[in-house]
């Protein structure tokens, strides 16, 4: 397989703290917009440098993204700045009415994503957050996987025209893409060519997927692992180029199994090449508080887990 | 709205308000303006006390207690200071989310006499 190095772990959060610093410096119209977590989300630097163009909404988080709607008119290119928990369940109806429906280009940009949000516990760890984006027309999904992803993300949804939701977290993880990645909306990439199974992983469970995959290597099963950076649009045809030739898929993701990466490649593989697929994601169930690293376990997210998923497809290939 | 609306009198309500927020004070972040005179737009009857003197507390809470029932829902503007007694923790928002260390926790903790002894 492809040998992947961890250059030093650190947090998604940051990436894109750094992205909108270089963005603030490179593009006029970029605003921010922040409901009271700036250190938080790491734009505590934009805030200092930019004062005129960063706006606090305090917790008014409906608010943010109506304004954000409102500053799209005149060309501006906000972003709002918020926890996945906040950013989603509790703004939905200001989000599909004055951003989706509307059309309007608003980045919603969401930190503390998933479990990994560790100890602040289950009220806080939003695991629905995927599917309730994905579902609005329009609206572009995307879940990078360590920092430097996370940075040439946020660099990409400034320049493409439209709403996106730009997911990401808070721990520190393995920093293994390169820093200098051009980072393309839609196209999924191939991390590690193999023939026996596809895992197709998303955000933290990248990582993972290549763990296992080495694992699985040494024990004579070779998998591909492809790295879903963008939940939607999906790219339909690396995932039906990868399954045509394996004939079986395993899904990975730090998200409910309702609604997530594995949904959208479960229905389109039903659709157009029926094989078995298994599903490495969070059973129907809230996170609860601990490390992160217990939880990912407990909650069934850790690289044994997605071991055992590739050979439960295995045996039903 | 609600509360005034169906005459819910025999509600007391509290707010802790120690006027701190994650990115720093409320006055700072988003000035919430005269909080009293909004609940009283509202319809509610508004009481203010000062939530870290326990004697206050109980006197007010009895007080308010006994002018429930007369159409309004009531409410307690409780003001505080957020990590009251600790000198390193009073009035500081960057506490909010922080758990403090052990160390930390001991040093707080024997500057409390009333918390002394009770772990």
């Amino acid at each position: 397989m492809t040998q992947y190095t961890n250059s030093g772990s650190k947090d998604t959060r940051s990436g894109f703290g750094e992205a909108m610093l270089e963005l603030g410096r490179t593009n006029p119209e970029v605003v921010v917009l922040c409901a009271d977590l700036t250190p938080s989300m790491k734009l505590e630097a934009f805030s200092k440098e930019f004062p005129e163009r960063f706006i606090q909404t305090g917790i008014a988080e409906a608010n943010m993204i109506c304004i954000a709607a409102g500053l799209t008119i005149g060309g501006k290119i906000p972003f709002t700045g918020t926890f996945a928990n906040f950013s989603t369940g509790r703004v939905y109806d200001q989000i599909r009415q004055s951003v989706a429906y509307s059309d309007k280009n608003v980045k919603i940009c969401a930190s503390h994503a998933g479990i990994t949000l560790g100890e602040d516990g289950a009220t806080h760890q939003n695991l629905e957050d995927l599917g309730m984006m994905k579902m609005l027309p329009n609206m572009t999904v995307i879940n990078p996987c360590d920092f430097n992803q996370t940075r040439a993300a946020t660099l990409a949804a400034c320049n493409h025209k439209g709403p996106v939701y730009l997911r990401f977290g808070r721990p520190k993880v393995p920093n293994f893409t390169p820093a200098d990645q051009k980072f393309e909306i839609g196209k999924a990439l191939i991390l590690s060519k193999g023939m026996d199974v596809s895992i197709f992983a998303t955000g933290h469970l990248v990582w993972k997927a290549l763990e296992a995959c080495r694992m699985l290597e040494e024990q004579g099963i070779s998998s591909e692992v492809i790295n879903i950076h963008t939940i939607k649009p999906l790219d339909e045809e690396a995932v039906l180029a990868s399954v045509g030739k394996t004939r079986c898929a395993v899904t990975c993701e730090e998200h409910q199994m309702n609604g997530g990466l594995g949904d959208s490649i479960a229905q389109l593989l039903a659709r157009k090449c029926p094989v078995p697929v298994e599903m490495v994601a969070v059973k129907d169930s809230f996170g609860e508080s601990g490390t992160p690293e217990e939880l990912m376990k407990k909650f069934g997210l850790d690289t044994a887990d997605v071991v055992n998923a590739v050979k439960a497809v295995l045996a039903r290939k | 709205m609600f509360a005034p609306a169906k005459k819910i009198d025999n509600l007391i309500a509290v707010i802790d308000f120690n006027g701190k927020q994650i990115d720093g004070p409320v006055d700072t972040v988003m000035p919430l303006g005269n909080l009293r005179a909004k609940f009283e737009a509202f319809g509610w009857e508004v009481t203010d006390m000062d939530g870290n003197n326990i004697p206050e507390v109980l006197n007010v809470l009895n007080k308010v207690k006994s002018i429930t029932g007369q159409g309004k829902p009531n409410m307690i503007i409780m003001h505080t200071h957020m990590g009251y007694g600790v000198d390193f923790m009073m009035d500081n928002h960057e506490w909010h989310g922080v758990p403090p260390t052990n160390e930390q926790a001991a040093r707080a903790l024997s500057q409390l006499p009333e918390t002394l002894g009770d772990y």
